[in-house]
């Protein structure tokens, strides 16, 4: 992994000595075990700080929608494949110009979460070797996705019947603690006010009582929905282990299965929930 | 003086014991990879292998709490108190950095207003605080804020496993002495004093490399524009994870839930992280930035609440640093600021 | 925790539902302006009979429809919840309903993953000349909905707060 820890911060100093960006945003070293952890590079001197390896689990494209990046004209950001699947999403969204973002891509074999497991999305990954990038640092990875992995995370809720699903979810929900550390970490969860934060009308109580936490739950996956490139940064920061990935990933599945649709793959192609065929599934309405 | 020991095997038992006497049990539990402090667990089940990721303010001070209801009259609205839910409760094993976080937040509670919710669930809670004998995690930092592994500040008893088999048992507080009988059920043996020193001694050492934080309240007092912010609380991405496992932080929101007849006054845990924390309804927001708030975050913990209450607003429980999802280490900061005053810079 | 009371007779003062006997099923229904609005206005100007346990909800289209009507509806003490609109292909504003058709796949779904009760969620395209379906449609919304008994889970999820 060195050598892609070389290539960053060469390209990184590049770009901030001539002036290319105003900022690179990457990883560096953490101050917890082996934790990596954000980064904001200004200066040539900076870049020397960043660094890649298997703990650089964040998603840093959740920068884009906060300040100080927000407000800069240009900016690097390091990225896996995973990170980039995230940019292109808010690309057909219109949410950032593609001109702003310079994206140094880096190959990748798989991060580890704190716990030493390999997440999911590293196991179905077939975006290794990123395809969409400004700069691109290490080797070329071939990509070994497991095909069953995602699908596989699903069977536990699929195998129950529709009370014990929902038995699952009411106790688990419970434990919401309305800190929206999922929304924070999400790059793809970017309203300004967000739904939860609004009150003339309030559609969602705050409250973390069970049926404040079940329109809240309910609304962000509704909201991801054909949006959501599994990322797993939610779960990640949900200090209260909700298995947030089992209700995107059930949304993904939906989407994939009604139209045909994989969100973070393709910049041009409308979300699919912006568009609509003659011939959608009609069945079941009466 | 002598005090009593029991075999670790036993603890569970003991638990069980202090819950027969009609009170709730609250005990560290495993989920997953993780440990939480659970009402109603399995004494059975009890784990001690390190710290909980959540803290006991949960139990005195839960994340959603009633605390009126009221109902339309006519043109009048008649408005009922709602008693706090506080039934007598045993936290057994608890750390003592949450034990102490007690002591550290009471006088928040009884300030200009005498929070009956808190107090009263204060009043009927026993802490049982289990020692620690070295620093549970690598995040541990309480030797920083004048505790340590062994700290008895906010306990009724405390336990030390001196060995792997054996737990000492000294009862700190009156309600802790009141329980003799209980524990002396249980009792195996003895040790002296000395092996409760030799006990703490070697937690403290666990943690001398952590730097006592004295000179942090006066470095920010006179830094509060320092670059420090923006470059350490950049990567914030303001998710109140700290907020929320600290066992000190206390704000709160309060929501009124209404039909159309009449409803409830809740009190929600609530955060200063969150953007929408000081947004006034001018639509200025004094804390607009990431950065601001957390600089506040600081000032609150290490400056404001001491100036106020005279004591630190953190018991140096590491859980901000461990489960931060972006490694924003709170004490990383504070180090920082202690070592700039050092410097005199 | 949070208990709003309950203002209808639904559940009484510790939160039990009322005995089978005095609890109507309670159906709340969003329905587009122009199709099936007017559908429901012909039912009533034409005298058709039938129960009265709808209460409809007016929007301009279903493309407007979003799911926290349904679930600020089911909050507020719903058993059942129609959607209805117009006909693929004869929307006022042409495309609304693809959307919402859309959008209905994606939350029903979702619903379905949470483990909600299906059967109490009908979405329907009903015309602005068809008050028979109008009628019929709500006859056997009500009487499934009578058959199931109130929505309990969600009850709970409001009296356990």
């Amino acid at each position: 992994m060195s050598d892609r820890t070389d290539k960053i911060r060469e390209v990184a100093r590049k770009w901030l000595a001539d002036g290319t960006v105003e900022a690179v945003v990457g990883w560096e070293q953490g101050t917890y075990g082996e934790k990596c952890s954000p980064a904001l590079a200004r200066t040539p001197e900076d870049a020397d700080r960043l660094l890649f390896n298997e703990r650089c689990t964040n998603n840093l494209m959740t920068y884009l929608k906060r300040d100080p990046v927000r407000s800069m004209a240009k900016v690097g950001i390091v990225a896996k494949g995973c990170d980039i699947k995230s940019l292109i999403g808010l690309l057909q969204e219109s949410q950032v110009e593609r001109e702003k973002v310079m994206v140094l891509a880096v190959t990748c074999e798989g991060v580890k979460k704190d716990d030493g497991t390999v997440p999911v999305k590293c196991q179905a990954c077939d975006v290794n070797t990123p395809t969409f990038f400004d700069e691109i640092a290490g080797d070329k990875v071939a990509s070994n996705p497991d095909p069953e992995a995602r699908a596989k995370e699903l069977e536990k809720l699929d195998a129950m019947t529709q009370q014990e699903r929902n038995r699952f979810w009411r106790e688990e929900l419970d434990k919401c603690i309305r800190c929206y550390a999922c929304r924070q970490a999400c790059p793809l969860c970017i309203c300004d006010r967000c739904i939860a934060e609004k009150n003339q009308p309030q559609w969602v109580e705050t409250s973390p009582h069970p049926r404040g936490n079940f329109s809240w739950n309910l609304i962000r996956a509704y909201h991801l929905a054909g949006r959501c490139v599994e990322c797993e940064a939610c779960e990640t920061a949900c200090p209260v282990n909700i298995p947030l990935m089992l209700l995107n990933r059930s949304m993904a599945r939906t989407v994939k299965d009604a139209f045909d649709y994989e969100a973070g793959r393709d910049p041009e192609v409308q979300p699919p929930l912006r568009t609509f065929n003659l011939d959608d599934d009609n069945s079941f309405i009466l | 003086m002598p005090h009593m020991t029991l075999d670790r095997t036993d603890l569970p038992s003991l638990a069980q014991a202090l819950a027969g006497q009609g009170r709730r049990l609250v005990l560290p539990v495993r989920e997953g990879q993780e440990l939480f402090y659970r009402e109603g667990a399995d004494p059975a089940q009890l784990d001690l292998s390190t710290i909980p990721k959540n803290s006991i303010k949960e139990f005195l001070f839960p994340k959603c709490e009633k605390i009126l209801e009221y109902e339309y009259s006519g043109n009048d609205v008649v408005i009922e108190d709602v008693a706090p839910d506080a039934k007598p409760t045993v936290i057994f094993c608890a750390r003592p950095c949450d034990a102490a976080s007690l002591p550290v937040v009471e006088p928040l509670w009884n300030w200009d207003y005498k929070d009956k919710f808190f107090n009263e669930r204060r009043e009927q809670t026993l802490l049982v605080t289990y020692a620690c004998r070295t620093a549970p995690d690598e995040a541990c930092f309480c030797a920083s804020v004048g505790l340590s592994p062994s700290a008895d500040q906010g306990s009724d008893v405390m336990l030390y496993a001196v060995d792997d088999a054996t737990v000492a048992v000294r009862p700190v507080s009156p309600k802790g002495k009141e329980l003799e009988e209980v524990f002396s059920k249980f009792k195996k043996g003895e040790v002296s004093d000395e092996a409760l020193e030799a006990f703490a001694k070697e937690g403290d050492e666990s943690l001398a490399h952590r730097k006592p934080l004295d000179k942090v309240k006066g470095w920010l007092e006179a830094h509060f524009e320092d670059p420090l912010w923006e470059e350490k609380a950049f990567r914030c991405i303001g998710c109140g994870t700290c907020t929320f496992l600290c066992p000190t932080c206390h704000c709160f929101d309060i929501q009124d839930e209404s039909v159309f007849d009449g409803g409830c006054r809740l009190k929600n845990w609530d955060g200063c992280q969150f953007p929408l924390f000081t947004l006034h309804t001018s639509g200025h927001n004094p804390r607009d930035t990431q950065p601001k708030r957390y600089r506040q975050r600081i000032y609150h913990k290490y400056a404001i609440y001491p100036e106020k209450f005279g004591k630190i607003l953190c018991t140096g429980c590491g859980r901000c640093v461990a489960h931060c999802p972006v490694n924003l280490s709170l004490y990383d900061v504070v180090a920082t600021a202690q070592e700039r005053a050092e410097k005199g810079e | 925790m949070s208990e709003s009371p309950q203002s209808e007779t639904q559940t009484d003062g510790a939160g039990q539902p009322e005995a089978a006997t005095s609890w109507e099923p309670r159906i709340v229904a969003f329905i587009c302006n122009w199709c099936t609005y007017t559908g429901a206005d012909l039912a009533g100007t034409s005298r058709m009979k039938y129960p009265p346990n709808v209460r409809v909800i007016k929007i301009p289209c279903t493309g407007r429809f979003d799911p926290l009507f349904m679930i600020k509806a089911f909050e507020r003490g719903a058993d059942g919840v129609l959607v209805s609109g117009c006909h693929p292909g004869d929307c006022h504003y042409t495309a609304g309903n693809y959307n919402a058709r859309r959008k209905y796949t994606v939350f029903k779904s979702l619903l379905e993953t949470l483990g909600m009760d299906m059967d109490r969620v009908w979405f329907s395209w009903i015309s602005a000349s068809e008050g028979g379906k109008w009628v019929d449609t709500i006859q056997k919304f009500t009487e499934v909905i009578r058959e199931k008994g109130p929505f309990v889970e969600y009850r709970e999820m409001i009296d356990v707060g």
